[in-house]
């Protein structure tokens, strides 16, 4: 989260905003958008209606939360980007950023087979994470 | 599974953190919009 609210400006250039979205309660998610200085809406699901309905909850963890994903949605609600995460490693922005400038392919190869340093870098970030960290 | 690439997301209402009603529908109106599922704190 706090990769995309550096990178929110060029998000914002590439012609794209941005809206996360938890099940956190509203004052939770006031109290990140504070602490990280985000500029974009934080959208609380507490119902977890959305979450089922695109079926992105992990019902195992904390009595329900959202799984880590990344869409670019078009302004008719088509889908031109996805990146579901099997790891608590979100998918980095550089690559959100690449799709929105046109420089690849929503489903490419690098999808598939990710280079090296982000299998390193999420084998990390996946030893690293505790359960404490909301990121 | 999740809605794919190609598809119509599916479109929600939910309160944001400042307690204001938003729509998917509305939240692509202007511009794509990257929407971020995230783990949250508990």
């Amino acid at each position: 989260m706090t990769e995309y609210a550096r990178h929110h400006g060029a998000i914002r250039a590439a012609g794209a905003d941005i809206a996360a979205l938890s099940v956190d309660a509203p004052d939770a998610s006031e109290a990140l958008r504070a602490q990280l200085g985000l500029e974009f809406p934080a959208l609380c699901d507490t119902e977890r209606n959305v979450v089922r309905a695109w079926d992105l909850y992990n019902a195992r963890e904390r009595g329900g939360i959202a799984i880590p994903a990344v869409f670019v949605v078009d302004p008719d609600r088509r889908i031109r980007y996805r990146s579901i995460d099997a790891t608590a490693a979100r998918v980095r922005t550089d690559a959100v950023l690449a799709f929105l400038r046109g420089g690849a392919p929503p489903n490419g190869r690098t999808m598939v087979l990710p280079r090296l340093a982000d299998w390193f870098r999420a084998i990390g970030n996946a030893m690293r994470s505790d359960d404490s960290k909301s990121n | 599974m999740p809605p794919n690439v190609n598809d119509i997301a599916p479109d929600f209402a939910v309160a944001d953190s400042t307690g204001v009603r938003r729509t998917l529908d509305e939240l692509v109106a202007r511009e794509r919009r990257v929407l971020l599922f995230y783990r949250g704190h508990w």
